[in-house]
C-alpha cells in the first residue's frame, strides 16, 4: 500500500487531495459516490454566522474551459451546520475543513470560536475574498493589516488549525500571505475564483443575474499555478493548490510549483470520480518511479527547481 | 445513479431543431420516473466545459436502449446533434425527482410549452384507462413546424393543439386553451406541466384562481446536477431557494414562489 499522507503545517492528511469549498456541499455532496473517507479532506461551503439565501438565479454562467458561479455564499448558518450536518460527515468518517466567511472582523472570531468547541474538525479555512462591511467593503484579503489583524484575532480565540484562502487578483499576494502566516495560520489555500462575467448575445445581457461571478476550472490553472509558485518560493511555507486541477498530471503540476496539498473543484462537478482517478494517479506515478511516499515524491517533483527557483 | 458510457445507435431529426437520440446501454435501469434527466458529457476535453442535463424521452428495458429528445439551443446541443451511430458518450443518472403525483389522480390536464411536451409521452404510455377518459393534453408552440409525433399523442388523449403564430386554427398560448377549460369545468384536475418559466408562472396563477393543484418541471442552468454546488437556485414558497436537480425538477405548483421567478 502506497503511504500517501502529507503534512499541511500542523495538519496531517492520508492522502494530498481535497474537495474545494463550494462544490460538495457540506462535505457530502458526492457521499452517493463515493464516501468522502477516501479523501484527504472535504471543505465546506462558506458558512457563516446567520443563514444566507445567496443570490438569484441564473448562478451558473459557462465559460471557455470553465465555468462561472455566482451562488452568493448560500449556506444555513452555522448552528444549523453544527447540529444537521457535522454530525453526519463525523459517521462518514470524513476529515472536516470548515471554510467561513463574514461581513466584519469579529465575524471571522465568533465563527471560529463557536466552531472551535466542537469535535470532527480537523481546520478551518477563511475565505477572505468578502468585503467587509466596517471598512468601505474593501475585501479582509486585499489589505496586509487586514489579514494580519483578523488571522491574529482568530487565532487567539481558537485552537484549530487556520488555513487561509486569498484571491490572486491582489497587488501584492506574496505580502498577503506572509501577513498570514506571521499572523498564525497554518498554511495558505491559493486561490479563490477568478471575479469574471459572461454576456449572451441572444438576450444582450449578462448570463448571470448578478452580474458578476466567480471564474473556476482549467481556465484558472495558469494563474493558480504562479500564485501557488510565488508564495511557496518567497516564503518557503505550507500551501495548498486550488485551480483548474483536472488531471492526476494537474495536480502533479502544482506539486512542482510548491502545493504541499491540492483542491479539486469544478473539474469535480463534470467528473464526480475524479478526486479517486487523482489518488490513484499519483499512487501510479510514485510506483513507476520507484519512490516510496509523498515526501520522495516531492523531492523527485522539485528536483529540477534548484535550477530555475 | 451512476456514471457510464453509452453508445449511440442512432439520431434523427423531428423537427428542424428537435432531435431523437437513441442510445445503446449495457445495464438496464432498476426504474425510471418521467421527469428524470441525465447530465451528458457531449465530448471528451473541456469545451463544452460542463454537462447538459436532458431528460429521458423513452426508454427499452428489453433492447436496453434510452432514447432522448432535445431541442437544439448552444454549443453542446449542437455538437451532440452531430453524434453519430457508435460513438460514445458519457452520462450521469438518472437524476432528480420525476413526475408522480399524477399517478393517484384520474382527471389530469397536460399542459406543455414547446420542448416541454417531451416528458409527456412516457406518461401517456402508461395511463389507467380512467385516467385517459378523463384527461385531457394542450401543446402550445410557436409554429405548426414544431410539432412532431401527434399521431402517437392523438391515439391516447383528447389533445388541443394551438400556436402563437396562428399557422394551425387561430393564435393562442397554452394557458389561453387552459383558462378556457377551466372556466367551463373547474372541478379535480390535476395539472401536470413543462415549459418555459413564463407559461408555468401564468399557469400558476390561473390554478391560484382556481384553486387546483398541480405539479411541473422546472429548468435552470445547472453545473452538478446531483445537489452539490447550489447552482440550480428555484426561489421556494418557504423562502430561499430550492434545487432543480436535487429537489425537483418536478415541484408542486404551491412549493415554488411564483413572485420571485424571472
Amino acid at each position: 500500500m502506497t503511504d500517501l499522507s502529507v503534512e499541511v503545517g500542523s495538519i496531517k492528511l492520508k492522502n494530498p487531495l481535497m474537495l474545494a469549498s463550494g462544490i460538495c456541499g457540506y462535505g457530502d455532496g458526492f457521499k452517493e459516490f463515493y464516501s468522502p473517507e477516501k479523501l484527504g479532506a472535504v471543505v465546506t461551503k462558506g458558512i457563516s454566522l446567520k443563514p444566507r439565501e445567496g443570490n438569484q438565479p441564473p448562478r451558473i454562467a459557462e465559460v471557455n474551459s470553465g465555468m462561472l458561479n455566482s451562488v452568493g455564499l448560500e449556506n444555513i448558518g452555522v448552528e444549523r451546520f453544527i447540529k444537521e450536518k457535522l454530525p453526519l460527515l463525523i459517521k462518514l468518517k470524513a476529515k472536516v475543513v470548515v471554510n467561513i466567511f463574514g461581513e466584519r472582523l469579529n465575524d471571522y472570531v465568533e465563527l471560529s470560536e463557536r466552531l472551535s468547541k466542537e469535535k470532527g474538525i480537523i481546520a478551518i479555512e477563511l475565505n477572505l475574498s468578502c468585503p467587509n462591511v466596517e471598512r468601505g467593503a474593501i475585501e479582509f484579503g486585499r489589505d496586509p493589516k487586514t489579514v494580519q489583524e483578523l488571522v491574529k484575532e482568530v487565532r487567539s480565540h481558537c485552537k484549530i488549525p487556520l488555513l487561509v484562502k486569498l484571491s490572486a487578483m491582489v497587488s501584492d499576494l506574496v505580502e498577503l500571505s506572509r501577513s498570514a502566516i506571521d499572523a498564525g495560520a497554518d498554511a495558505l489555500t491559493l486561490i479563490n475564483t477568478v471575479p469574471a462575467m459572461a454576456i449572451d448575445l441572444k438576450t444582450r445581457r449578462p448570463v448571470l443575474k448578478n452580474i458578476f461571478g466567480g471564474l473556476s476550472g482549467p481556465a484558472i490553472k495558469p494563474i493558480a499555478l504562479r500564485a501557488v509558485y510565488i508564495v511557496k518560493k518567497n516564503l518557503g511555507l505550507p500551501v495548498i493548490g486550488v485551480g483548474g486541477i483536472s488531471s492526476y498530471e494537474d495536480a502533479l503540476e502544482f506539486f512542482i510549483a510548491g502545493a504541499d496539498a491540492v483542491q479539486v473543484g469544478s473539474s469535480a462537478l463534470v467528473n464526480p470520480y475524479l478526486p479517486l482517478e487523482i489518488i490513484k494517479g499519483i499512487k501510479k506515478f510514485i510506483k513507476i518511479n520507484k519512490l516510496k511516499n509523498m515526501g520522495e515524491l516531492f523531492k523527485f517533483l522539485r528536483s529540477e527547481s534548484r535550477t530555475w527557483l | 445513479m451512476r456514471e457510464f458510457t453509452v453508445r449511440v445507435i442512432s439520431q434523427k431529426a423531428l423537427t428542424k431543431d428537435i432531435f431523437l437520440l437513441n442510445l445503446k446501454l449495457e445495464k438496464p435501469f432498476k426504474s425510471l420516473t418521467p421527469g428524470q434527466f441525465f447530465m451528458i458529457k457531449i465530448q471528451d476535453g473541456f469545451e463544452p466545459f460542463l454537462r447538459r442535463p436532458l431528460a429521458w424521452f423513452s426508454y427499452d428495458k428489453n433492447k436496453k436502449s434510452i432514447q432522448f429528445a432535445y431541442k437544439v439551443v448552444g454549443k453542446g446541443t449542437t455538437i451532440l446533434a452531430h453524434k453519430k451511430t457508435e460513438e460514445k458518450l458519457n452520462i450521469l443518472g438518472p437524476l432528480g425527482k420525476g413526475f408522480s403525483s399524477y399517478l393517484k389522480k384520474e382527471k389530469l390536464l397536460f399542459v406543455a410549452g414547446g420542448a416541454g411536451i417531451f416528458p409527456f409521452f412516457s406518461i401517456l404510455e402508461n395511463l389507467s384507462e380512467k385516467q385517459k377518459k378523463n384527461s385531457k393534453l394542450i401543446w402550445g408552440v410557436n409554429k405548426k413546424n414544431d410539432l412532431f409525433y401527434i399521431n402517437k399523442l392523438k391515439n391516447k388523449l383528447p389533445i388541443y393543439l394551438v400556436t402563437e403564430d396562428g399557422s394551425i386554427s387561430k393564435k393562442a398560448l397554452a394557458t389561453d386553451v387552459v383558462e378556457k377549460i377551466l372556466s367551463e369545468d373547474q372541478n379535480d384536475w390535476f395539472i401536470i406541466a413543462c415549459g418555459p418559466a413564463e407559461m408555468l408562472k401564468n399557469l400558476a396563477n390561473l390554478l391560484e384562481k382556481y384553486k387546483l393543484n398541480g405539479e411541473l418541471s422546472m429548468e435552470e442552468r445547472m453545473a452538478c446536477g446531483f445537489g452539490a454546488c447550489l447552482g440550480c437556485a428555484v426561489p421556494s414558497k418557504k423562502g430561499g431557494y430550492l434545487r432543480a436537480c436535487k429537489d425537483g425538477p418536478v415541484f408542486r405548483f404551491d412549493e415554488i414562489d411564483w413572485k420571485r421567478v424571472k
